[in-house]
């Protein structure tokens, strides 16, 4: 027979506060705002991590809640990344249209790239990817 | 004759500049502005700036500086110095080393001295511009690996300079610069940025790159602090053990080397002829040249070896055709057959290595006005201060 679960708990609404905080944190850092990350760090999650009714969240939550979000937050960096990237293109391609008053046009196909030498902007675009892979590393 | 009197400082620590992607920030629209591209190669020794309109091939500016940076010492005549200026970079500094105090802003291919690399970088900008009206768009080189606190040192000493930039690793570079765009495509023509292993020997680092098509990972790439510098230091100090007390200063240390230096055998007698105490002597210097050359080879030939153990089998044939070797240390005496014979001795099949050639100095940089005429809107990394 198990053994009945003893620990104490958060509750829902404290570990979703805590998670909400931690994603903000996580924000900042990928933001590359370590000093606003570290203040709320060391402020609003100690504070929050001892004032509610109830037991301390432990180390092992908030270690873990932190690896979640990080991830999170690095994702959603990438994705922005990626979107931002792809709206310069499209709207450089498609600002006369728009303010003329046509709707915008769908976005081409990517092109498939002849078997030739490699483009230097596409070499560009790995190193940048590089660039950006060890920076992640550092804030997770 | 650059490095004389050159005083170095260790770099201070640099406030993190953010290095961000577009949207530019408000206030800082650049669109209205005639826009100039640049190829900098930002090296230990000399430094190499390529330049010219964004919306035409033509190249405006093409310069050869000597890395150093002279500031005025106190107490001097006016008119000594032309427009009595109290800063002066590359040539200029140097012929005026007496009435200034000299600083190298970079050793070992990064920034040692962050406010000379500023005033270095300033004037640089001033010659592309002197209107100083256009909007710089800038593609520095950097060492193979270089790590973030020396790309932040290159950033925060642009930002306000340059408009927006892009750091590239310097042995890709150089890659992109020996690349014959004409020849391209040309049966008999082995791309260098589609295979190909690169060697730039500068000042500070000698940095090996293998290049396949696609943009070197750090593993690809290796950098070693030990180059045309690191081979001076040990010539002067086998010098001052043969002939104790000698007063031969570094730059005199470099110009023999330029002239003299080799690997391989040893070869004797070379008879340099110096001046020591204003009398003129002849020393041989045959096996103490010899022998500081031979440790560039030593330290060179395992991360060679290591980067082509890292090529696919199937490239491997055709990327021992294509070893490159560029930067001062291409002017070394057989260092080509020195490590092609090397190779060869192995067991690596029919190895070909070869010297980039006379342009040796400018390759990184054109490789990076390249990279700058080519780079998309969207690559350009903004500086905010």
């Amino acid at each position: 027979m198990a053994k009945p679960d003893v620990s104490p708990r958060l509750s829902d609404t404290t570990t979703g506060k805590l998670s909400r905080l931690v994603r903000r944190i996580c924000l900042l850092r990928e933001l590359g705002d370590d000093d606003g990350a570290a203040a709320l760090e060391e402020n609003d999650l100690a504070a929050l991590a001892q004032s509610h009714d109830g037991p301390p969240a432990s180390r092992e939550l908030l270690e873990a809640i932190f690896a979640a979000e990080s991830e999170r937050a690095a994702e959603t960096a990438l994705l922005a990344e990626l979107i931002v990237a792809r709206l310069t293109r499209v709207s450089s391609g498609r600002e006369a249209l728009v303010a003329a008053g046509h709707a915008p046009v769908p976005e081409a196909e990517p092109e498939v790239r002849p078997s030739g030498p490699p483009a230097i902007a596409d070499l560009l675009d790995a190193m940048l990817a590089q660039d950006r892979r060890p920076r992640r590393r550092a804030h997770s | 004759m650059t490095t004389t009197t050159i005083e170095k400082k260790p770099a201070a620590t640099a406030p993190e500049v953010s290095a961000i992607t577009p949207p530019a920030p408000a206030g800082n629209r650049t669109s209205d502005r005639r826009r100039i591209l640049v190829g900098f190669d930002l090296g230990t020794n000399a430094s190499c700036v390529l330049a010219g309109p964004s919306d035409k091939p033509d190249i405006t500016t093409s310069k050869i500086v000597p890395s150093v940076v002279g500031y005025a010492r106190e107490g001097l005549v006016d008119g000594i110095i032309a427009g009595n200026a109290t800063v002066l970079i590359g040539e200029e500094a140097l012929t005026h080393r007496l009435q200034l105090r000299l600083v190298a802003p970079l050793e070992d291919g990064i920034i040692a001295h962050r406010e000379a690399s500023r005033d270095f970088v300033v004037r640089l900008r001033k010659m592309i511009d002197p209107s100083g009206s256009a909007e710089i768009r800038a593609v520095v080189g950097v060492p193979a690996n270089a790590g973030q606190p020396a790309r932040e040192d290159i950033r925060s000493c642009a930002t306000g300079v340059f408009d927006r930039v892009l750091l590239i690793p310097e042995p890709f570079l150089a890659a992109l610069g020996f690349r014959d765009d004409a020849r391209l495509g040309q049966a008999n023509y082995i791309d260098p940025v589609t295979n190909s292993l690169f060697i730039d020997i500068g000042g500070g680092t000698s940095d090996l790159c293998l290049i396949q098509g696609f943009f070197p990972t750090p593993e690809d790439q290796v950098s070693i602090a030990f180059a045309g510098d690191a081979i001076d230091k040990l010539i002067e100090e086998d010098l001052e053990r043969v002939y104790p007390n000698n007063g031969i200063s570094r730059s005199t240390v470099r110009q023999i080397k330029e002239e003299h230096s080799y690997v391989g055998t040893i070869r004797k007698p070379i008879d340099v002829k110096v001046l020591i105490g204003g009398k003129a002597h002849t020393l041989e210097l045959g096996e103490v040249i010899g022998r500081a050359c031979n440790r560039l080879i030593e330290k060179i030939y395992p991360a060679l070896t290591s980067l082509i153990a890292r090529a696919p089998s199937d490239s491997v044939e055709q990327l021992l055709q294509n070893i490159v070797i560029t930067g001062g240390g291409s002017r070394i005496k057989g260092i080509d057959t020195v490590l092609q014979e090397k190779l060869a001795k192995d067991g690596y099949a029919g190895p070909k290595v070869r010297l980039a050639g006379q342009d040796f100095k400018r390759f990184v940089a054109i490789g990076a006005l390249k990279a700058a005429r080519n780079a998309r809107d969207d690559q350009w990394q903004h500086l905010l201060a």
